[in-house]
């Protein structure tokens, strides 16, 4: 292992690694940061522009490398019960999706630097202060060891970093301060969705987003292409490497590597990290030390990256005493449904999740029996509306002379709405390592396995039927569903290294230090410890890996 | 002292018989697993023909721009030959949609006439999952709708304006314009 040329080695150039990037080399650190993932280019790489770009999708296959080696692996698919059976996923044109089993379609997330904001769709929320107590008010999953004011502090400052346009009034997420920038207006498709949004109980206001409604530190507002998904070409989208990695590399601190894909992390014999074992893109082993290291793979490669690196000292994987190291998975728990509206909306201009309703996101015990809460949003663009070939595959059924016909008649009717809720975790939803798969380096690949509870089940009921209702309830005539009973088809995984003061239930103390190994810490969704009631979680990923970082100046450097 | 015995001259034992027996059968097991699975298996000309009827069925020109007016043909033809997994499947759905036009009198699919052609193809259509028929209809029917739609000459009935870059929509809040 070569002397440490750096104060701080961070893993993952995602939400989470940047953001404590910025924060460590602004405070005077010098940081070193390997991203398994390259470097995308908005002209070069995102397909806004070109006439094919429906069927084009942001360039990099989650499933599989260019070499064919897969990235990860999927355990037991839990049975579909003959009761979910009114709800499960279909569309139109091909019927339902799913046979006897929950379908694992893939986990959707970027290696590349900024990760998976590359391609998420700018949500950006506050949790409830509520969500961080989910134990002590209802006795499901853990508190967090922290209280909401400094997480609050957090929150302001990523959404300072970031540029977050937010309405100023919520009253189902309150703030105690101003957003950075003026909400953007709700799109004339989402608009005529509010009064059944109203009718059925719930506010629609515009959502909370990481996309410029204003000129913001150099950065152009957004032009609404809708087309979040495939890269923002304009860099109006606050993904990470948009934001935190320019004023990063300003300091001229941080030594960012690319296609640097970690094997496994190297202990020395007080059991101190010393540094990683990380392979190029030729497959060539380097190794990179520093007095501290900081995971930020997400919530899958980090305790992937654990689990691979057992030893003599950890021989369960590092940090992974207490058998925590991958449990707690918590993932998307979603209804999203597609209707044709009576006439023309074209919801394929706007953002891709620009309205949202709060009022049942505020964490409960509900008298049907499950407990949490979850957000109904207007998701046009979240849900593929973005021109007529989704009208074709999976809207409008048929073919010949009618269906070109039908496709004249109803194309530009279609809107979507999402619910997102919460998922509380359970024993058998957590990652491991695949006991037989392999990727190109010969390193066991993670393996996700995902188990809906009671809970989560009583939940996508209660949102599928609130979904359906707004959706007739603005004349809809609904054509497609999909549903985490069905499917998996995670984004907003998180837990599985998660933060706590009991190492019995937790990997990381409250500061975010890996409790076995004091110099490594934790800066990703694996820290989160609750899903939060629907709320996209890259804002609270981003504001505890700035809170860690912080901690970490404090030991590394001695500064306060 | 015994003297030696002679070798005995070769003989083709029921165990030889059995062995080559074997080897023909996985020889040809094998060939049939490479030429079937593994090796392109690229239609005829005729069978071309066949494949552009369906296209002919699913993407008509008439009074909507149909799949010739956008190219849909020799893409969908070439991706699907391409692949292991569609390459069967394209062999064996337009062998089968020629033998169901014989079975009703025409020579081939293309001699069929339109209405016939889309009943067996809405038949195929609602055929249970799994079978040759039903994943031909829904990988054929599907890719050949991306690309049509993905074409600037389909565009004009549905008053589609095109790629969302460099222009952007901010006429977002707006109603759609007539």
């Amino acid at each position: 292992m070569p002397e440490p040329e750096s104060d701080v080695l961070i893993v993952g150039a995602g939400a989470g690694g940047l953001a404590a990037a910025w924060r460590l080399v602004s405070r005077g650190a010098r940081v070193t940061l390997l991203e398994a993932g390259r470097r995308y280019r908005a002209q070069r790489d995102y397909p806004q522009t070109r006439a094919d770009f429906e069927i084009q999708e942001f360039p990099y296959d989650a499933l599989s490398d260019e070499r064919g080696k897969p990235r990860y692996g999927f355990g037991s698919a839990q049975r579909v019960e003959d009761s979910w059976r009114p709800y499960r996923s279909f569309h139109a044109v091909e019927g339902p999706e799913t046979g006897d089993r929950r379908r694992y379609v893939g986990y959707s997330h970027v290696r590349g630097v900024g990760g998976t904001t590359l391609h998420f769709q700018g949500e950006s929320h506050r949790y409830h202060p509520d969500s961080l107590r989910m134990a002590s008010l209802f006795g499901v999953g853990v508190d967090w060891p922290l209280d909401y004011p400094e997480l609050e502090r957090y929150y302001d400052l990523a959404e300072r970093c970031i540029g977050v346009a937010a309405p100023s009034e919520n009253p189902f997420r309150p703030r105690a301060s101003s957003p950075v920038l003026p909400p953007h207006p709700l799109s004339y498709a989402s608009a005529r969705l509010a009064p059944a949004f109203a009718r059925a109980g719930l506010t629609l206001i515009p959502n909370a987003l990481a996309i410029l409604s204003r000129v913001y530190a150099g950065r152009p507002p957004c032009n609404y292409c809708n087309a979040c998904a495939q890269g923002c070409p304009l860099g109006d989208k606050g993904s990470a490497d948009v934001t935190f990695l320019p004023a990063a590399r300003a300091t001229g601190r941080l030594d960012l590597v690319t296609e640097a894909q970690a094997l496994r992390i190297e202990l020395d014999r007080a059991g101190k990290a010393r540094g990683v074992v990380w392979a190029d893109a030729h497959g060539v082993e380097r190794r990179a030390a520093a007095r501290w290291l900081v995971l930020a793979g997400g919530a899958i490669e980090t305790p992937r990256l654990l689990l691979a690196s057992a030893s003599r000292t950890f021989p369960n994987g590092i940090g992974n005493g207490s058998g925590q190291v991958g449990g707690n998975l918590t993932e998307l728990l979603f209804w999203a449904g597609v209707a044709l509206l009576p006439e023309r909306v074209d919801a394929h201009r706007g953002q891709p999740i620009d309205g949202c309703a709060w009022n049942r996101s505020v964490p409960s015990a509900h008298p049907s029996g499950w407990v949490g809460g979850f957000r109904v949003a207007a998701a046009h663009g979240g849900a593929g509306i973005r021109g007529p070939v989704a009208y074709a595959r999976r809207f409008v059924p048929g073919f010949g002379a009618a269906h070109q016909r039908r496709m004249a008649e109803l194309f530009g009717r279609a809107v979507s709405v999402h619910c997102v809720g919460d998922w509380l975790p359970n024993a058998a939803t957590r990652v491991d390592l695949d006991p037989i798969l392999r990727d190109r380096f010969g390193q066991p690949v993670a393996r996700i396995t995902s188990h809906l509870g009671e809970n989560e089940r009583r939940l996508v009921k209660e949102m599928a039927d609130t979904g359906r209702g707004v959706l007739s309830g603005a004349g809809g005539r609904i054509v497609e569903e999909q549903t985490a009973l069905d499917l998996f088809w995670a984004s907003h995984v998180l837990g599985t290294c998660r933060i706590g003061s009991d190492p019995r239930s937790s990997v990381a103390d409250p500061g975010g230090f890996c409790h076995e190994v004091p110099n490594l810490a934790f800066a990703d969704g694996s820290l989160v410890p609750s899903s939060g009631s629907g709320d996209a979680p890259s804002l609270t990923i981003a504001a505890l890996a700035l809170r860690t970082a912080d901690r970490l100046a404090e030991k590394a450097l001695g500064r306060s | 002292m015994i003297p030696p015995r002679p070798a005995a001259p070769p003989r083709f034992t029921r165990r030889d018989a059995v062995s080559a027996g074997a080897g023909a059968l996985s020889l040809g097991t094998g060939l049939f697993i490479l030429r079937r699975v593994l090796l392109p298996s690229r239609l005829s000309p005729e069978e071309r023909e066949t494949f552009a009827a369906v296209l002919d069925v699913l993407l008509p020109d008439g009074t909507f721009p149909g799949h010739r007016a956008t190219g849909v043909l020799a893409p969908l033809l070439s991706e699907l030959e391409s692949r292991r997994q569609t390459r069967r499947a394209l062999a064996d759905g337009v062998r089968l949609l020629d033998r169901e036009a014989r079975a009703r009198g025409a020579a081939s699919f293309r001699a069929l006439p339109e209405p016939a052609g889309a009943e067996i193809l809405e038949r195929w259509s609602s055929e249970e999952t799994g079978t040759i028929r039903r994943f031909f209809f829904q990988v054929v029917r599907g890719r050949a709708m991306e690309l049509h739609y993905a074409h600037p000459a389909s565009w004009k009935p549905l008053r589609f304006g095109g790629p969302p870059q460099p222009d952007g929509h901010f006429d977002y809040a707006e109603p759609p314009r007539a």
